[in-house]
């Protein structure tokens, strides 16, 4: 026999290929792990990115002001008539306000720059204060209210990062011209600055020059044509780079429109630089300082953005430091996030009108889905007869939990807005389209629910002479119930997250009320989301990345509570 | 606990064992978690013969020979201690790779399980992951002389390339045999092979164990005493994780020196 | 609504109590328990009355607005059809209060009988549904009595209520199935169905005015089902790996404790709603893969088939795994025990054994997220942009049937335009495509289960 024989050489070839088919075992885990660790970073991103956009919604920078309700500009004839009243001039009074508070600032230009710190419906806040209470004609008051976004986000340091450094040693100032000022401190006070910028420098002409490297790639296997407009293209890049380089070598640094920004702050004042040496700086004030005294009290603000490039101007930075130096502009709880509902303006917009939309809408699916779902999924699972047209009906409701969401907007489209006329954008059509959507889940999850139920528990109550009713109501339902609710959470926390089908029957409009009723316009929560978040404007994508945050705990807390549902009254036969 | 008995001494006592052991069993000891499943079991069995382990269901026969070829590795809670000998080498020694012991000690379960493949890539399986073939020449030939010695090759020559789950449950069962012998293991384990089957099908499959003797160690559990006394030379009893007896098959099933044993052959329980 | 809450109590008590002394001092004599008394007369008193309400309020307005079109003056019915409708539309804001976008005489005395019609009606329901109400209260009451068996005749009302919702899910197939294909034979009454299915153009803006050039659209769907296939096709490279692996993984080789915390975890992917993935795309992939596009030397911008596919496929990750992980676990334990008795190691008897035989429940898998990642809205709407382009690079935007339906449906409309009906167009295909998947994907799986079972 010839395996006799083998049995050896058998176990050497085994042996021998053992150490591949290990490191193959080795490697298959690897993908196994690596793809689960893959699932999971994602959504450690994907929570991480939204998290840490959005929590900086959530506070938000406040001015506080003295503001003179100059009667003259409310209500000159002093009649105390509400309507007059109500027609006064307010945005004026708060531009007024922050005139007050920079003195200083004359010229149109810079007035307009001043009064953009506030948003004009600023003033909505202001006339709805004074006509509640016409007393206040005539007396100073101090307003509060949310500073525009882009300040908001530059003193986040969002638009760029405000680098301050502490001074080190006397600075002492002289003014050789009208606008210009000189400040002097001790050698090498300035250093660190100086090589700031020359590496910003040498930063920027390597960018130009790298780019200047690509482009004499591509043009390789480009034709001559091209070729001849890319070298000239190349040429002014490498020149400018080669420009960069020669100034990262200044001794002395003349600061121009491609650099950071250098902002001394000098006795309540801010010089902006414009020729930076070891020990000396020359520059223009943006704010006058209170004096010429000589201080060891100064710091330096750098902003690495050049100012063209940024929304906020440096003078507007220099106002908005010094006004958070005075205390006039706090950091305080964005309570506006949660209690207005959509707005124009970033720092005005609130998630309240969308939450309300939400609910609404969640009750209307409620309402609508789960006795019909519950009832069905009892019909389906006591009393249908096994026939055709009940497992065509099982089919059909397998089918529709799979039908895209958005087909079920174009139902509602179709049927409720176009054949019935019901109001677009209300809370009640969106609740009933993402109640035809939900329906399946539940009657799935009761059907599973109320299957589980054992059937010694109906024989019992048949037995004592329970009617086939009486039973499934009184002795199947009761016990069912807990399956049935977590399951109808479950469906409830899909349909809140749901936001293509309410796009379809007009719930995208844009709403600043918060809705009263469910045949008042409104949006939702996630409709509100993607409305925000294709906005341009960079202060609302934290603002988005907020609700986001609230509409995932909101999920969170359903999904928790079925969990909860499911382990307390979890029963085993 | 019972010491009357020293089955081990009693198999190497008997003269029909001549040559050294093949598997020799020394105080074996098997947990499922905190249950104990099997109680200082010692055993010898010899090559080229059938050996039967009997006893009721649930007596731990099935564990033991489970430990042969370290098939309970794949179960988290189950842990055995004691030595079991392979050709006089602990099978649980650090240094025998699972594979390997695997490959000399094939197993055929109690229901058929061919894979969803086609016959051939059934019977080619073990050829394949353990690289035995070195072309598919040679890979075609360990195929047909498997099937052949499994009895099997008249009837599915012709159809080699059908799924090996079409075919009838006792061809199934000589199917996976053919599996089994394609890596050319040394000992072959069975578990109940033929509880699944019709009689008829059994009967082939007996007469197949019997053929398989001449060139390995068969090792099979059954709860039939019948089959046990009609194709095993050695038998083995269990009780309540305990080995009782065990000897020449003629000797436990007409002159036991257990009174358990004699009550499980006259039908008393189990 | 309320009063008939309250009629309805009212008649549940009075039953109740006449029930009680029909049997006098022995309630046990009662066929049926008193309070079913109460419940049948409630039903008789509110049911008829509620039907009629009901179909009132869906079909009230529609047979009121039939009626004043028949009453229009003929100058006015003689406009095209979308004038009319501005009429109408017009009319019955200023009947109800609201603001129209015109005013004219014509439209005063439209809105006036309008209004005149909707009070007459009105009327008439409410006395139809307060005679309802007394009638069959009334006629409820009469039958009350000792023996009359009240239980059985509420458990047939019971029994009908049951009949009818479980119904509702045919209807709402019925009414998306009749919906999309009503507005979709009206749009292929204007567009020719094979330039619409084979059109390589895509374009629907119509002219504002009738003398624009080009004014009438064109729409070739291929690039959006181009664009479809191609961010499906990306998310399935992303999520079909990742999702079995991890199900190969959780299934065979993770300890129960692992099992445990990794699955709800991956569960929570599929729970994030869709908008939060399109957010993420815009906000973090899309600039992520622009600017490693770049440092490559390729050109890409935020917008791109690539970001959308890679968030679509994390998206689909769950769907896969957590299908696959069922179809494996259905597995028998027997075909692996066979397997590792032959000395595979377990990879080989993964790959070998277990994949195979769990590979039509796997394909069933897929399929289902294949049609889930095709009717996927927003992050695509979010994230792939709304050019139509025709092409296969991963980085340039291109547009799906699902945002094309988006567009065209939210931005100014007027119904009945070409660019309008052409949505419900996208929708049918979508929806035949989508069912096609979800009934072969079902079918395979519960074939699977079957065969293992």
């Amino acid at each position: 026999m010839t395996e006799t024989a083998k049995p050896i050489s058998t176990k050497a070839l085994i042996a021998a290929s053992l150490p591949r088919r290990y490191r193959a075992e080795q490697r298959f885990r690897l993908y196994g792990r690596a793809a689960i660790l893959l699932a999971i970073s994602a959504l450690a991103l994907l929570l991480f990115s939204v998290g840490s956009q959005g929590f900086t919604a959530f506070s938000i920078y406040r001015f506080n002001l003295p503001l003179q309700l100059d009667a003259k500009l409310i209500d000159p004839k002093h009649t105390a008539d509400p309507k007059v009243i109500a027609k006064g001039r307010y945005r004026k009074l708060i531009q007024k306000a922050l005139s007050d508070a920079f003195p200083e600032v004359r010229s149109r230009s810079d007035k307009r720059a001043l009064y953009a710190f506030s948003t004009g419906l600023n003033s909505v806040d202001l006339r709805n204060q004074v006509v509640k209470n016409p007393s206040l004609i005539g007396t100073q008051i101090r307003f509060t209210a949310p500073l525009s976004d882009d300040l908001d986000l530059y003193l986040k340091g969002k638009i760029t990062p405000r680098k301050f450094g502490k001074g080190d040693g006397t600075l002492t100032a002289s003014a050789p011209g009208p606008k210009t000022l000189t400040l002097t401190g001790q050698p090498g006070a300035f250093e660190a600055l100086i090589q700031h910028i020359r590496q910003k420098r040498l930063v920027q002409a390597s960018r130009l020059e790298t780019r200047a490297e690509k482009l004499r790639e591509r043009i390789k296997g480009a034709n001559k044509e091209v070729a001849v407009v890319q070298q000239t293209e190349i040429k002014r890049l490498e020149n400018l780079a080669a420009d960069m380089r020669q100034k990262a070598k200044e001794h002395t640094i003349h600061l121009d429109k491609l650099d950071p920004s250098i902002l001394i702050d000098f006795n309540q004042g801010f010089i902006k630089a414009i020729k930076l040496s070891d020990h000396q700086i020359t520059g223009t004030p943006l704010l006058s300082p209170t004096s010429l005294e000589p201080t060891q009290n100064w710091q330096s603000l750098t902003l690495d953005s050049p100012e063209r490039a940024r929304r906020v101007t440096d003078k507007q930075a220099a106002w908005a430091e010094a006004l958070l130096a005075r205390g006039h502009v706090k950091r305080s709880f964005n309570s506006i996030f949660f209690t207005h509902a959509d707005s124009r303006e970033p720092e005005l917009a609130g998630i309240a009108g969308a939450m309300v939309g939400s609910i609404l809408t969640l009750m209307a699916t409620m309402l609508a889905a789960v006795p019909i779902g519950i009832l069905a999924a009892i019909y389906l699972e006591e009393f249908a007869p096994k026939n055709r047209l009940t497992d065509f009906i099982e089919v059909n409701i397998n089918n529709l939990a799979a039908v895209p969401s958005i087909i079920f907007g174009l139902l509602g489209l179709a049927v409720f807005l176009n054949m019935f006329h019901m109001p677009r954008s209300a809370p009640i059509v969106g609740g009933l389209v993402l109640a035809l959507m939900t329906l399946p889940v539940i009657i799935i999850a009761s059907r599973a629910a109320i299957k589980a139920v054992p059937p010694s528990i109906r024989e019992a109550a048949l037995g004592i002479g329970a009617s086939k009713t009486q039973t499934v109501f009184d002795h199947v339902l009761p016990l069912a119930a807990p399956g049935i609710l977590t399951g109808t959470i479950i469906g409830l926390a899909r349909a809140l997250g749901e936001t293509a089908p309410l796009l379809m029957i007009g719930m995208v409009a844009f709403i600043a009320d918060i809705p009263k009723s469910l045949t008042s316009p409104a949006t939702a929560m996630p409709v509100q989301i993607y409305l925000w978040a294709s906005s341009a404007e960079r202060s609302w994508e934290s603002r988005t990345a907020a609700a986001i945050i609230i509409l995932l705990l909101l999920m969170i807390i359903l999904n928790l509570t079925a969990v909860f549902l499911r382990h307390k009254f979890e029963r085993r036969w | 606990m019972d010491t009357s008995v020293s089955p081990a001494t009693q198999t190497t006592d008997t003269p029909a064992v001549q040559q050294a052991p093949k598997v020799q069993a020394r105080k074996v000891n098997v947990f499922y978690g905190n249950k104990q499943a099997l109680f200082d079991v010692n055993l010898d069995i010899p090559d080229r013969s059938v050996t039967s382990f009997i006893g009721p269901s649930g007596c731990g026969k099935s564990t033991f020979l489970r430990c042969i070829n370290r098939m309970n590795d794949t179960i988290d809670i189950c842990r055995v201690e004691g030595d079991i000998l392979l050709d006089g080498k602990d099978v649980y020694a650090r240094d025998v790779d699972p594979v390997i012991l695997r490959a000399s000690v094939g197993m055929v379960f109690q229901k058929p399980n061919p894979f969803p493949k086609s016959i051939f890539d059934n019977v080619a399986y073990g050829p394949r992951i353990h690289g035995l073939a070195s072309n598919p020449e040679e890979l075609s030939e360990i195929v047909e002389t498997s099937l052949r010695r499994a009895g099997l090759w008249t009837e599915v020559a012709d159809r080699l390339d059908e799924p090996g789950t079409g075919l009838s449950g006792g061809q199934q069962q000589r199917l996976v045999i053919a599996r089994a012998i394609a890596v050319r293991p040394e000992v072959i384990l069975m578990d109940e092979p033929c509880s699944a089957l019709d009689p008829i099908a059994t009967a082939r499959i007996e007469e197949l164990i019997d053929d398989l003797r001449n060139n390995y160690c068969i090792i099979m559990v059954t709860h039939s005493m019948a089959q046990a006394a009609r194709v095993s030379q050695h038998t083995a009893f269990f009780h309540l994780g305990k080995l009782v007896e065990a000897g020449p098959t003629e000797q436990i099933f007409t002159n036991p020196n257990d009174k358990r044993t004699q009550d499980y052959i006259t039908g008393r329980f189990g | 609504m309320a009063a008939l809450v309250v009629v309805m109590l009212l008649a549940w008590f009075n039953g109740r109590t006449k029930a009680m002394a029909s049997a006098g001092a022995h309630p046990s004599t009662l066929h049926s328990l008193p309070g079913y008394s109460g419940t049948y007369l409630a039903i008789w008193s509110v049911l008829p009355a509620f039907i009629l309400l009901a179909l009132f309020g869906l079909f009230g307005d529609l047979l009121l607005n039939l009626q004043m079109r028949q009453n229009l003056p003929a100058d006015i019915r003689a406009l095209p059809v979308e004038q009319v409708e501005l009429f109408m539309r017009n009319a019955r804001a200023l009947a109800f209060g609201g603001t129209a976008s015109e005013t004219s005489t014509a439209l005063q005395e439209a809105a006036k009988a309008y209004a005149n019609l909707s009070r007459i009606s009105n009327f008439v329901v409410i006395g139809a549904v307060i005679l309802l109400t007394i009638g069959g209260f009334l006629y409820a009451r009469g039958r009350l009595g000792k023996n009359f068996r009240a239980r059985n005749h509420v458990e047939a009302v019971i029994f009908g209520v049951l009949v009818v919702c479980s119904g509702i899910a045919i209807l709402t197939t019925l009414g998306i199935v009749l919906s999309l294909l009503t507005e979709s034979l009206r749009f292929f009454s204007e567009i020719n169905a094979l330039d619409f299915l084979f059109g390589l153009k895509w374009s629907p803006q119509t002219a504002l005015r009738a003398d624009q050039v080009g004014q009438s659209g064109s729409f070739g769907a291929v690039p959006l089902f181009a664009g479809t296939f191609l961010i499906t096709f990306i998310a399935m490279v992303v999520a079909a790996p990742v999702g079995l692996y991890s199900a190969i993984y959780l299934s065979e080789y993770a300890k129960p404790a692992t099992r445990r915390i990794v699955k709800p975890i991956l569960e929570i992917l599929a729970g994030v709603p869709t908008v939060v993935y399109g957010f993420f795309a815009l906000l973090t992939i899309g600039p992520f893969i622009r600017h490693a596009a770049e440092t490559v030397g390729l050109s890409a911008q935020t917008q791109s088939a690539l970001s959308a596919g890679l968030v679509m496929g994390i998206m689909i990750i769950p769907f896969v795994s957590s299908l696959s992980d069922d179809v494996i676990n259905a597995v028998p334990q027997a075909l692996r025990d066979g397997s590792y008795a032959m000395g595979a190691t377990q990879a080989e008897t993964v790959r070998n054994v277990v994949f195979p035989a769990a590979l039509p429940g796997i394909m069933g898998a897929l399929l289902l997220a294949i049609s889930r990642a095709i009717g996927e809205t927003m992050i695509v709407v979010m994230a792939a942009g709304q050019s139509a382009n025709l092409t296969a690079n991963p980085l340039e935007p291109v547009t799906t049937v699902t945002v094309q339906i988006v567009t065209l449906l939210t931005g100014d409309q007027e119904f009945d335009s070409a660019k309008t009906l052409s949505a419900f167009a996208l929708g049918l295909v979508l929806f035949i495509i989508t069912l096609g998947l979800n009934i072969v994907s079902l079918r395979v799986v519960r074939k699977y289960r079957e065969r293992y079972d």
